[in-house]
């Protein structure tokens, strides 16, 4: 005990000055070892049955996307997950926020030249309402779709990625559209209820509106506030599958192969798939929860 | 001793990706393992959280024990401080001179366990402020097998990779051997001399 509590001492000296003479960490080490093992808590799970069971999903999930790749290859040879480039990647502009917003804010107004028309909007306005699922490419209006839509008021102030104003003209009710997207920053405290102090303001003027709220991540995640706060979250992949559900059935629309090279891109840089896509992905699971998106959209039957 | 990673880690290292792919907001186990049903798949999600969860733990306990060797190597050079984060998964610290504020620091050092591929890795990294054109000055001074954030493709500008290494595991292991990591941890973080920390606190105030 005299021994232990000489050792301690000379150790706690060594830490009070860690410049002294004959200096020796090895009883500290020791004794930070011995805490870690004494303080690890024990565990105890199922090995055997959870090891069986995650080899048989792996075995599972393998033949289910080499089926489904296969048979997307016959069915839908354009899909962007057998692209190879990347038409933001190809000038080092991948993983860049504000070229996708911008793109996206585009791709989404149906009075740009891309030929798509109200085709893409739809689609999205669609899986983002799923309950209601109610729009139709033709009695879709867009009036202002902007990227970086800034917002200053009542002591709050920040820029919303995505700002799509617009009304349906079969019912005619005002709708709006509000993307928050993440690819390289992390979502602020505050951030999505400062969004949401400045879509209430909209709301005021335009009390019987419908507001959908998108929130795009790397991981489809939300965080508590924007779970209550009705914000629907996506990943990456969702977006892709649902853009192409649509994109892909107008083959002569003027921005038909930008489309193809934007999705590419996407999937590649944003999400980081090697593509084309084989069965022999090191994301497999990613790769197989969007295989089944195509499946859920008809695309492979 | 054998200091244990821990059964759950060990577990994580062994099966990353399914873990990652039933550990999200809302895993479509029907798709994923479709033979579990009703009662099973409960105890099963339950099992996936609980072990995800003490993964997390035993990493927090695996990356302090780390970290507080590596800052052992500053002592004398500069100051630091650690840095309270809520996940278990990475560690990191501001670092500063010594007589400065090491709340104001514009450098940092830290280490992170992630999937990369279908493997559990060990990360180590130091950072400055100034964006993407500082990586290649920080990887300079630090010499060695260090890579650049954006030759990574990591999203935090300014970051060097120090190494990066996979958490081997075999179906045998239980609970693999900690210190083993740990020691390749610890060696490979390259031991600072003062004229690169000088350097390092130049660039980041450049």
């Amino acid at each position: 005990m005299s021994t232990f509590l000489a050792d301690l001492e000379r150790s706690y000296r060594l830490v009070v000055n860690p410049q002294a003479r004959n200096r020796s960490t090895k009883f500290l080490d020791d004794l930070y070892r011995a805490y870690t093992c004494i303080s690890a808590p024990s565990f105890d799970f199922d090995h055997q049955s959870l090891d069986a069971l995650f080899r048989k999903m792996r075995s599972h999930c393998k033949t289910s996307l080499k089926e489904r790749i296969n048979k997307l290859r016959g069915q839908d040879p354009d899909n962007p997950c057998f692209g190879r480039i990347s038409l933001f990647g190809s000038i080092d502009l991948g993983r860049r926020e504000t070229a996708h917003t911008n793109f996206l804010a585009w791709l989404f107004d149906p009075n740009q030249p891309h030929g798509f028309d109200g085709s893409i909007i739809a689609a999205v306005l669609n899986k983002v309402d799923d309950d209601n699922a109610d729009f139709n490419q033709e009695g879709i209006c867009v009036i202002n779709s902007c990227s970086e839509h800034y917002f200053s008021h009542a002591g709050t102030s920040g820029k919303i990625d995505v700002w799509i104003e617009g009304r349906s003209t079969v019912v005619d009710i005002p709708w709006l559209l509000v993307i928050e997207a993440k690819i390289e920053a992390v979502l602020g405290d505050v951030q999505l209820a400062n969004y949401d102090s400045e879509i209430d303001k909209w709301m005021t003027k335009k009390p019987d509106a419908r507001v959908f709220k998108l929130l795009l991540t790397n991981d489809g995640r939300s965080d508590d506030y924007a779970e209550r706060a009705g914000w629907k979250a996506w990943n990456y992949q969702d977006l892709v599958s649902t853009i192409w559900s649509s994109g892909r059935h107008h083959v002569d629309a003027s921005g038909y192969q930008l489309l193809r090279y934007y999705l590419t891109g996407v999937l590649s840089d944003i999400i980081g798939w090697k593509l084309p896509l084989t069965q022999d992905t090191e994301d497999l699971y990613n790769a197989l929860i969007y295989s089944s998106a195509l499946v859920a959209t008809g695309e492979i039957k | 001793m054998k200091l244990g990673l821990g059964p759950a880690l060990t577990f994580y290292a062994k099966y990353p990706q399914e873990l990652d792919a039933l550990c999200v907001n809302k895993p479509d186990y029907k798709e994923l393992i479709p033979e579990i049903k009703g009662k099973r798949l409960n105890q099963v999600a339950e099992m996936v959280n609980a072990i995800a969860n003490q993964a997390e733990t035993d990493c927090k306990r695996f990356l302090d024990a780390a970290m507080e060797r590596i800052e052992n190597t500053f002592s004398g050079k500069c100051k630091f401080l650690r840095v309270n984060t809520r996940s278990g998964w990475n560690a990191s610290g501001y670092l500063c001179k010594r007589a400065g504020n090491p709340a104001k620091s514009k450098a940092m050092y830290g280490l992170q366990v992630y999937t990369v591929s279908d493997k559990l890795a060990v990360v180590g990294w130091l950072w400055v402020r100034g964006g993407r054109y500082k990586e290649e000055s920080l990887k300079e001074i630090i010499g060695g097998h260090a890579r650049t954030a954006r030759s990574m493709g990591w999203r935090n500008s300014g970051c060097i990779c120090l190494y990066q290494f996979p958490i081997e595991s075999s179906d045998e292991e239980l609970d693999l051997d900690a210190n083993l990591i740990l020691e390749k941890a610890i060696s490979l973080f390259p031991e600072l001399s003062a004229e690169q920390i000088d350097a390092i606190f130049g660039l980041a105030h450049q």
